[in-house]
């Protein structure tokens, strides 16, 4: 038997909530971990690790958002 | 983190009878959630899906909890054997476009899947791959399960697949395939893919709530175990609380009518009660 995953698609992770910065910051954290970047996990980082990660994602997001509300 | 995680959920699928299972690609299931983070509300509805794949558990959790693009895909994968792996305590990503639909504490709107419902996905391919009677026990278990958790009805479910026109959305076909369900409750199928009927799905999840479970015997008399009995089927079972035994056909009656068993009187139950029963007794 050939193993398949799924029938996931694009349209699946679609939805009307707003991004939150921590969850945004772990994921960013765990695909750099992923490809390849010597990174400690995120449960090894100190809260004010955490903390700064989260900073640097909100003010990304809040740039976006600002961006996007522009005519 | 904002929003509702809801970090002891395994608490309320052990409490339901659930075997919960933990590896090191499901692990860190309590603070795990898509990109908006936790519910912005209790869910109004539990999401039944499969997993259209043909994986170990292992392989499908790795791929649902780190492999995916859009990880987490759903909240919980009930496996091929009725065990229940945890995915993310927070909002996931698996319903996605789709409805609106209703439910009994308010309406879930239009693409707003995700973070308004639970997501429930079970091994199987979907095109034909069986569900075992203890994988189908287990989702029915889990979902009135979590739907009582959240405040919400038995029937406060919905299929990812638009179905018969009452399901979330016509991009899907799942849960399918109807014919490959195993076990006692056999669903309709509405469409060609056969997708399960939504309609069968809610009134099985009413049933199931509202049937009392058989309670073992007290142990008060010289009885090892109690007799039942199902509506007007004629078949007497010995039940210890464990192990359901059919009595050979006509020793039940026989025994009933000399006297041989009169120290313990045969129990009526609804044989829809017997049948689940006799569900769980299929091997795991």
């Amino acid at each position: 038997m050939t193993d398949t995953f799924g029938d996931f698609d694009d349209d699946d992770a679609a939805d009307t909530e707003p991004a939150d910065p921590e969850q945004v910051a772990r994921k960013l954290h765990d695909l750099r971990r992923r490809d390849g970047f010597e990174v400690q996990a995120w449960d090894d980082l100190t809260a004010g690790d955490r903390l700064a990660l989260v900073a640097i994602v909100a003010a990304v997001l809040s740039w976006l958002r600002r961006q996007g509300s522009h005519p | 983190m904002t929003g509702i995680y809801y970090d002891d959920i395994d608490e309320t699928l052990r409490a339901a009878g659930l075997t919960v299972r933990e590896c090191e690609y499901n692990a860190g299931w309590q603070t795990r959630a898509r990109s908006s983070g936790g519910f912005p509300s209790p869910p109004l509805a539990v999401f039944w899906h499969h997993t259209a794949s043909s994986t170990s558990i292992e392989n499908d959790l790795a791929w649902q909890c780190h492999g995916c693009d859009d990880a987490p895909v759903g909240n919980m994968t009930i496996d091929r054997e009725g065990s229940v792996w945890i995915v993310a305590a927070g909002a996931s990503n698996c319903a996605g476009k789709g409805g609106p639909a209703t439910f009994s504490r308010g309406t879930i709107p239009a693409d707003s899947g995700n973070t308004r419902g639970w997501n429930v996905e079970c091994a199987c391919d979907g095109v034909g791959g069986a569900y075992s009677a203890a994988t189908v026990e287990a989702y029915f278990l889990a979902s009135n399960a979590l739907n009582a958790r959240f405040g919400n009805l038995p029937t406060d479910v919905i299929s990812h697949a638009l179905g018969a026109g009452d399901g979330w959305t016509d991009r899907k076909i799942d849960p399918a395939t109807a014919d490959a369900v195993e076990g006692p409750w056999q669903p309709g199928a509405v469409n060609s893919s056969g997708t399960w009927s939504l309609a069968d799905l809610r009134a099985e999840c009413e049933r199931r709530s509202s049937s009392s479970p058989i309670p073992p015997p007290n142990g008060d008399d010289d009885m090892p175990c109690q007799l039942i009995k199902g509506g007007d089927n004629p078949t007497v079972y010995a039940w210890n609380g464990v192990t359901l035994g059919a009595l050979p056909p006509g020793w039940d009656e026989a025994g009933i009518r000399f006297g041989l068993i009169s120290g313990a009187p045969v129990e009526v139950y609804a044989q829809s009660d017997i049948d689940a029963l006799l569900a769980q007794q299929a091997p795991r």
